[in-house]
């Protein structure tokens, strides 16, 4: 069970009040402050941590719209004790103020609850109330009919005889053989049935010896419970908790059964504990018949200034590996006053297998570098900021591919600064110190400590249609590095750098497949000075060579870090043309294309030899959104000196409607890729739908990862059966077979493909949502 | 061809008010882009704007790309998403609700690890200015209901 499987936390309304002052009296009233929201969730969902903090907590008060409605207002002569009784029949009779007897057609009110029947006794001074022969009441949505009830209204105490029920919101409903009314929104019921199936489709129920109906909590507990599917039983509990709405519950998960060669039959039984709306706690022991017993423990907090979580896990006495295994995650985040915010992302587990032994997730096989670092930044009013970090790694090793490992941080401090509009200049700065730290030093790789600076001044001049950015600037690095590890001197380099950035925009009115756009046409011309400096004395501590495409060839180097620095001079020429959607402002096709033109011969290198030719690749890309179905990406990198392709990509996707998904894409790198990438979640017949993925690496001929699956949904229940295939190793892979029923709004019984599926399927839907 | 210069921008606000995160690299360079992009009138209290551009969310996404023949990956996609809501601070929204979404591919290899981060930096540092332009784009288009 992973975090992204767990909803939401919400920060609790009260701490955000409580909070707010002191975010006030920081500073004076400033309007374009930070808004006061808590930090970002991001910890806890990736995919809404924008969003997730701001949503308000949902109110427990049912909002159900039914039969029975409630009052319109509420106002004091409305209140549930005192309301007015309302009653009509064919026949009434009885005493003031004492019992009242009703014959026929039989309706009663009272506040926000209607009875109907046949027959109906009531004792005003008890407030107690007998009726028979097809009753029903109903209240806030909830449907409860029978042959008997006898009820006390003022405390909603009582029993209805031989029940069937039917619940606002989740369209649940069951019968039983007797309901007990236990108070406002309680009802227990003996002998009961439980489903989600709409009337008429009894494909499951939940049958229970005694189940509690809490629609205050909105929580369903289930007693000697076991479920029946297609008239079969097929799973005994002697205790089960469901929601009764979508909200978050404590309770026991539905437990998770599964197969590996290397770990042998396995199951997770987890146990949520909804400690409070902005923490939860998820414990997952989980039982590997051939390792042993692993306990799984994942902790998640949301503070109005601070949120993370920690993940941590223990198997001990790993009886195939013989060692102790264990793994940690801890993520946290916060924002301290006075414009000082801090993280945290420490990472350790106990060997280089514990991911490919013990996880079938990609994100955790790939793992190769654990960091464990914390980071301390200041923010300076939005023109500049300071960042001081301290990193480490751990690095699991391939056993048939083993890497390098790379240099620790200890510390980075990063300055950096950009002041505009300084009589029309803009007047920028970066700056660093790193002390890099070899974990096993070498000659070449020492350790070392490296100061760099980089002040710059732009003067950038445009109007509507086109700009121009002369700029200059000087880097200047100093190196001290640890004379006991490599003969290299300590370094200084001083290089200027001067550059003119340029472009210019046109528009026309333009018609593409019968609909009317707005197009543009935008030429840029860069231009990049840069004298050579030797570097050959200088270790590589972060340096790399950059990867050549659209944003990389308008920058200042063509490799990434800071030991080299490209001799340039050079010219990068590109066009791009979009077509806008007039209506929307929305872009809808996007083509361009760029090459760079160099008039000196390359001198500093890193890994490669010098390039020989004048012209760089040529480059071209597109992409279109057509309309919402269909969308479009291509990239072609090509080699005109030696008619050479050096990269291509094209990818399409399909996506007519939710639930129906096809994705295509081809990759191709020379010399290191070329795969193709097939995946679909597509409606076979009637309610089965197919799922699919075939990553094929045509340059190994191995599957990369492989996915086949169906997904047969009957609307209150859904079962799917997903075969998982991942390479995990050189030569190593890991297969997996997921089988999982899910009985919509109460349990999901099996392994859980749906992260796989999402993963693997980009833009697949569940089919019974 | 029917090709002719851009003219000056215009957005069908005076006034506008940027509501985001202050500390956010995107929100500044916004602002930069209709304070020198258009005759709009950049101001630092809400109840004084025409319209109150709010930026609901912005959120960086890396995920495999591809992976070799041996599990590791090879290249990853980074996604930048923007979401965002063009209001009159008084409940009514003057556009629809929108995202601006986007995405760039990077090489990776295990050994790189620090290389890659700057190279990761300067890609969205790139998106997030396409997105700027993005929704620049989006705002000049005339207000709903008006």
């Amino acid at each position: 069970l992973s975090a992204t499987n767990l909803p939401l936390l919400k920060v609790d309304p009260a701490l955000l009040q409580a909070a707010e002052p002191t975010v006030q009296t920081k500073k004076t009233p400033d309007p374009s402050s930070p808004p006061k929201q808590p930090v970002s969730a991001k910890p806890i969902n990736t995919e809404n941590s924008g969003t997730a903090a701001t949503v308000p907590p949902a109110k427990s008060v049912q909002t159900d719209s039914g039969v029975g409605q409630p009052p319109k207002t509420t106002s004091p002569t409305l209140d549930p004790a005192n309301a007015p009784i309302i009653l009509s029949a064919d026949q009434i009779k009885g005493h003031q103020d004492q019992e009242v007897e009703a014959f026929g057609k039989v309706e009663m009110q009272k506040y926000d609850k209607t009875l109907f029947a046949e027959h109906l006794t009531y004792s005003q001074p008890t407030d107690e109330l007998f009726a028979e022969k097809n009753v029903r009441i109903e209240q806030k949505g909830n449907i409860i009919t029978g042959p008997e009830l006898k009820l006390k209204l003022d405390t909603n105490v009582g029993y209805m005889e031989k029940p069937a029920y039917e619940l606002a919101g989740t369209h649940a409903r069951g019968t039983g053989e007797r309901l007990e009314f236990q108070g406002e929104d309680k009802f227990q019921i003996k002998d009961a049935s439980y489903t989600t199936c709409p009337v008429g489709q009894d494909d499951w129920f939940i049958h229970a010896g005694n189940l509690d109906l809490d629609r205050t909590s909105q929580i369903g507990t289930a007693h000697h419970a076991y479920i029946e599917f297609k008239g079969v039983p097929i799973l005994y509990t002697p205790w089960l908790e469901f929601p009764l709405n979508n909200q978050r519950k404590s309770g026991l998960l539905t437990p998770s059964f599964g197969s590996s060669g290397n770990s042998g039959l396995e199951i997770t039984t987890p146990y949520y504990w909804n400690i409070a709306p902005n923490y939860d706690l998820t414990l997952s022991p989980r039982l590997l018949s051939k390792r042993g017993l692993q306990i799984g423990s994942d902790f998640r907090y949301l503070q109005p200034t601070y949120a993370g979580s920690a993940q941590f896990e223990y198997l001990p006495n790993d009886r195939v590996a013989n060692i102790n295994r264990y793994a940690l995650n801890l993520q946290h985040a916060q924002r301290f006053d006075y414009n000082w915010s801090g993280s945290l992302n420490i990472q350790k587990v106990s060997d280089d297998n514990y991911f490919r032994d013990l996880s079938t997730r990609l994100t955790n096989t790939t793992q190769t570098n654990l960091p464990r670092e914390g980071v301390l930044s200041y923010n300076g009013g939005g023109w500049w900021g300071f960042s001081a970090r301290v990193q480490r790694f751990q690095t699991l090793q391939d056993p048939l591919a083993p890497i390098v490992q790379p240099y620790h941080r200890t510390p980075q401090l990063t300055l950096t600064a950009l002041k505009q509009d300084i009589y029309g200049t803009d007047i920028g700065l970066t700056s660093e110190f790193v002390n890099f730290n070899n974990p096993a030093p070498t000659a070449l790789q020492p350790d070392g400590k490296r100061f760099t600076i980089y002040p710059s001044i732009s003067l950038p001049l445009n109007n509507s249609f086109a700009y121009i950015t002369p700029k200059i600037g000087v880097h200047y690095t100093h190196y001290t590095l640890d004379k006991n590890q490599t003969s290299f001197p300590d370094s200084t380099r001083t290089v200027p750098i001067i550059s003119v950035d340029s472009g210019m925009v046109f528009e026309r009115d333009a018609n593409f497949l019968d609909k009317a756009y707005l197009q543009t046409l935008e030429p840029r011309l860069y231009y990049l000075r840069v004298p050579y400096r030797d570097q050959s004395q200088i270790p590589n501590f972060d340096s790399g060579i950059a990867d050549f495409n659209f944003a990389q060839i308008f920058s200042e180097n063509q490799f990434t870090g800071g030991d080299r620095i490209s001799d340039a001079n050079q010219l990068t020429t590109a066009l791009t043309t979009r077509l806008i959607e007039p209506e929307t402002g929305f872009e809808r096709v996007r083509a361009a294309i760029g090459q760079r033109f160099y008039f000196n011969e390359q001198q500093v290198t890193l890994n490669a030899p010098a390039r020989n030719t004048k012209t760089s690749d040529f480059l071209a890309a597109l992409s279109a959104q057509i309309s919402s179905a269909w969308s479009l990406d291509a990239g072609w990198q090509y080699n005109p000196n030696q008619h050479l392709t050096q990269k291509s990509s094209f990818s399409t996707r399909y996506r007519p409607e939710p639930g129906k998904v096809i994705n295509m894409s081809y990759r191709f790198t020379r010399d290191s890729l070329k795969q193709i990438d097939l995946s679909t979640q597509w409606p076979l017949s009637g309610n089965i739908s197919g799922l699919a993925r075939l990553n094929y690496s045509l340059l190994d001929s191995t599957i990369v990862e492989g996915l086949a699956g169906i997904e047969y949904s009957a609307g209150c229940w859904a079962f799917r059966v997903v075969a998982h295939r991942i390479a995990t190793a050189t030569a190593q892979s890991s297969n997996s077979i997921f089988l999982q029923l899910e009985l919509n709004g109460v349990s999901r019984l099996g392994s859980n493909p749906l992260d796989t599926l999402k993963q693997n399927i980009s833009g697949y839907t569940k089919t019974n949502e | 061809c029917g090709f002719h210069l851009r003219g000056q921008a215009t957005l069908p606000f005076e006034t506008l008010y940027i509501d985001g995160n202050r500390d956010s690299p995107f929100v500044n360079e916004l602002k930069r882009a209709v304070r020198s992009g258009s005759a709009t009138k950049l101001v630092d209290n809400p109840s004084e704007a025409q319209g109150i551009v709010q930026i609901v969310g912005e959120t960086r996404q890396k995920v495999i790309l591809t992976l070799s023949g041996g599990g590791r990956v090879r290249e990853y996609k980074l996604l930048y998403n923007i979401a965002y809501r063009v209001h009159d601070g008084k409940g009514k929204d003057l556009r629809p609700q929108g995202e601006i979404s986007l995405k760039r591919e990077v090489s990776y290899d295990d050994t790189q690890l620090l290389a890659k981060e700057s190279e990761e930096a300067l890609l969205y540092r790139d998106m997030q200015s396409d997105a700027v332009q993005q929704l620049f784009r989006r705002l000049q288009v005339p207000k709903l209901n008006q």
